[in-house]
C-alpha cells in the first residue's frame, strides 16, 4: 500500500513525527550548529562591540591566531599535557572496568555481586567538585592520609598540589569514579554471551581461567574496540571537568591542558579587553579539527582489525 | 547464567576466597570517603586532635550544619538547584522522548538525515568561546535559564530511547494504526506505557547531571544568589585552597582550617544526600535501561 504513495504523501502522512522532531532541532540549530559558524572568530580579531560576525579579519590572511598559538609556549605546554595525559588514561584507565567486569562475573553469589555493583557505581553520579572536595578531605595536611603518615614518623605529604603525584591522582580519582559505571557495558555484553560456549568448552575439559581468556573476553572485543574508539577521539579533551576542578597554579606544568588553558585564556581575567576570543577560538578549532580526525581514523582502523565500528 | 549454576556445583576454590576478600576491600575503599565525608561534617578541632588517626567518630557536633543552614547564599543557591533539576528534567525528558520516536520508525523519509544531523554535533563542536557568546547574545546574561535552554540536548539519550523504542514489538502499534489510531495517539496510549524503565533511566540522568552542573552557570551568572548548589560549593572548596598560607600561618590559624573543613564537608554531605537518596530506588531501572538500550549500540 505505500509503496503506490509518492515521496511527497508519505512525508504528509507522517507530519506528526517530524512536528516531535522539531524541538531537538530548533535546540541542536541554536546551541550546536549556530556555534559551528561561529567559529569564524578563530580567523577574525574579535572586537566586543562590533561582535562575531562585525569583527574584522586577521592580518596574514585570517591565519594570524593559528601562527600566535604555536609561538605561545603555554600552549606547546598545554598540548603536551594533554597528549601524556589521555595517552596514560588509555594504559592505567581503559583496562580497568575491562579488569573489574571479568571479575565481577566470575563471583558466584548473587546477593554479594549486587552490592559490590551498587558500591562501585555510585561515585559515578556525583560531580567533580564534590569528588575533588572528597579527595582534598583525605589527603590535606590535616586529612587521615597524612594523619597515617604521622603515626609512622613520616613527613606530611600534599599529594594534590605536588607536580610529582598530580597526575597519579588524576588517574586514581577517575578510576575511582567511572570504572563501576563503565563496568555495567561490559557487563551487559558478557551476559549476551551463548551459555552454549560455555558448556561445549566445559564438556571439553576448559579450565576457569580458559573460559575467561578464550571464550569471554573474544566475545566481548566488540564492546571493547567501540569504547576504544571513542577514548581515542577524546585524545584532545583529557578530561576538562576534572583537571579544571583539581588543578591549581602550583600544578599547572603537569596539569595545564588544552581546554583549561583556552578557558583561563578567555575567562580568567575579568577585563572584557583582555579576553583573547579570536585566539581561544582557534585554539578550540584545532582541538576539533584534531578530535573528529582522530575519530575517524581510529574507527577505520579497529573496524579492519576487529570488524567492529562506531558506524 | 547456564555458567553460574553449573559452576556452582564445583566447591569454592582458592581463587574464590582472593575473589570475595579483593572485591569486599575494593568497595570498602570505595565507599571510606564517604563515610570520611560525613564524619568529619560532624567532627571539631578539639576531637579531630584528641586522636593520632581519627577513623571512628567521637564526637556528633552539629554547629556546621547550623551554619550551613542559616546561610542565606546556600539556601537559595539549594533552591536554584532544586528548580533547575525540576525544570530541565521534565522538559529534557519530553524532547528527548518526542525526537526519539520517530528515529526509531523504519520507513520514515528522511530519517537517516535526522539522525545524522543530531549524530555530528556529539562528535564536532564550534567549542567554548563561539557557544559562550550565543547564549550571552540570546540575552541569558546572569539569568537562571542559561542553565535550561542550552543543556536539554543530549543525544546519548535519544538514542538510548529509541533502541529501546525500536525493541518494542511492532505488531501491537500496527493494529492500532489499522484502526485509525495516529501517531501522536500511538505514542501516549501504547509506546509510553511500555517504556518506563527508559524513561524512569532517562529522567535519572538527566536530573543528576543537572544537580552536578555549574559550567553555564560559572560562565554567565553574577549574583550569588542565582547560583547553582555546585558553584557555590566550588567557590566554598577553591576558596581554602588559593588562599593557602604559609607553614607558620597555617599552625597560628589551624584551629580555624579544621573547622572550616567540616563546614565544607557539611555542604559537601548536604548536596551528595540527594543523590544518595533517589540512587536505590531507580539502580534497579538504570541497569535495566542500559542493558536493553545500550547493547544494541
Amino acid at each position: 500500500m505505500a509503496g503506490t504513495l509518492t515521496t511527497g504523501q508519505r512525508i504528509w502522512q507522517n507530519k506528526y513525527l517530524y512536528l516531535m522532531f522539531l524541538p531537538m532541532l530548533v535546540l541542536l540549530l541554536i546551541f550546536s550548529y549556530y556555534p559551528m559558524y561561529g567559529v569564524q572568530l578563530a580567523f577574525k580579531d574579535y572586537n566586543l562591540a562590533l561582535g562575531i560576525t562585525g569583527s574584522p579579519w586577521t592580518k596574514n590572511y585570517g591565519i594570524n591566531n593559528f601562527i600566535r598559538i604555536f609561538k605561545n609556549p603555554d600552549f606547546s605546554r598545554a598540548f603536551k599535557n594533554t597528549i601524556e595525559i589521555s595517552l596514560s588514561r588509555l594504559v592505567f584507565e581503559f583496562p580497568v572496568p575491562i579488569i573489574l567486569a571479568l571479575l565481577i562475573n566470575e563471583i558466584r553469589s548473587s546477593k554479594f555481586k549486587r552490592v559490590v555493583q551498587t558500591i562501585y557505581t555510585f561515585p559515578h553520579f556525583i560531580s567533580w567538585i564534590i569528588v575533588y572536595g572528597l579527595f582534598f578531605n583525605i589527603f590535606n595536611s590535616t586529612g587521615i592520609y597524612n594523619q597515617i603518615l604521622g603515626v609512622f614518623g613520616l613527613p606530611s605529604q600534599q599529594i594534590l598540589g605536588d607536580p610529582a603525584t598530580f597526575r597519579p591522582m588524576l588517574y586514581i580519582s577517575d578510576n575511582w569514579k567511572e570504572m563501576g559505571w563503565s563496568t555495567i557495558i561490559y557487563l551487559a555484553s558478557i551476559t549476551g554471551i551463548s551459555p552454549d560456549l560455555y558448556e561445549a568448552a566445559r564438556i571439553d575439559g576448559a579450565s576457569r581461567r580458559q573460559l575467561v581468556f578464550k571464550i569471554t573476553l573474544p566475545c566481548i572485543l566488540g564492546t571493547i574496540a567501540i569504547l576504544f574508539v571513542m577514548s581515542v577521539s577524546g585524545l584532545l579533551s583529557a578530561g576538562f571537568d576534572q583537571i579544571f576542578n583539581m588543578y591549581n597554579a602550583g600544578v599547572y606544568q603537569v596539569a595545564d591542558i588544552l581546554d583549561t588553558l583556552i578557558y583561563r585564556m578567555s575567562f580568567a581575567s575579568t577585563s572584557l579587553g583582555a579576553r583573547q576570543f579570536g585566539v581561544t577560538t582557534a585554539m578550540g578549532l584545532f582541538c576539533s579539527v584534531i578530535g573528529f580526525a582522530l575519530l575517524m581514523g581510529a574507527n577505520s582502523i579497529v573496524k579492519k582489525m576487529t570488524g567492529h565500528g562506531i558506524y | 547464567m547456564a555458567k553460574m549454576k553449573s559452576s556452582k556445583l564445583n566447591h569454592a576454590t582458592g581463587f574464590d576466597v582472593f575473589l570475595y576478600i579483593f572485591m569486599g576491600l575494593l568497595a570498602v575503599l570505595t565507599f571510606f570517603p564517604f563515610y570520611y565525608m560525613v564524619i568529619i561534617s560532624f567532627a571539631n578541632y578539639a576531637a579531630l586532635h584528641a586522636q593520632s588517626v581519627y577513623i571512628l567518630p567521637t564526637v556528633f557536633d552539629t554547629s556546621s550544619y547550623d551554619m550551613m543552614f542559616s546561610n542565606a547564599a546556600f539556601g537559595s543557591s539549594f533552591m536554584v538547584t532544586v528548580f533547575v533539576t525540576l525544570v530541565d528534567t521534565v522538559l529534557s525528558v519530553i524532547i528527548s522522548v518526542a525526537a526519539a520516536y520517530p528515529l526509531s520508525k523504519p520507513g520514515l523519509p528522511g530519517r537517516g538525515l535526522m539522525f545524522n544531523i543530531m549524530l555530528f554535533t556529539m562528535f564536532f563542536s564550534g567549542g567554548m568561546i563561539p557557544g559562550y557568546l550565543i547564549i550571552e547574545q540570546l540575552g541569558m546574561h546572569d539569568s537562571i535559564w542559561c542553565m535550561v535552554w542550552p543543556c536539554l540536548v543530549s543525544q546519548f539519550n535519544v538514542i538510548l530511547i529509541k533502541n529501546y523504542f525500536e525493541d518494542l514489538p511492532a505488531s501491537i502499534e500496527e493494529s492500532a494504526k489499522i484502526d485509525g489510531a495516529n501517531d501522536l495517539t500511538i505514542l501516549f496510549r501504547i509506546v509510553l506505557p511500555m517504556s518506563t524503565p527508559i524513561i524512569a533511566t532517562i529522567a535519572l540522568f538527566v536530573a543528576v547531571g543537572t544537580w552536578n552542573s555549574y559550567w553555564q552557570a560559572m560562565l554567565h551568572i553574577m549574583d550569588n544568589f542565582k547560583f547553582p548548589l555546585q558553584l557555590t560549593l566550588r567557590n566554598m572548596l577553591m576558596s581554602s585552597v588559593n588562599s593557602l598560607p604559609g607553614a607558620a600561618q597555617q599552625f597560628a590559624s589551624q584551629n580555624k582550617k579544621i573547622y572550616s573543613l567540616s563546614f565544607q564537608m557539611a555542604s559537601v554531605t548536604i548536596a551528595t544526600v540527594p543523590i544518595l537518596m533517589v540512587y536505590p530506588f531507580v539502580q534497579k531501572y538504570f541497569t535495566k535501561g542500559i542493558m536493553l538500550g545500550g547493547v544494541k549500540g
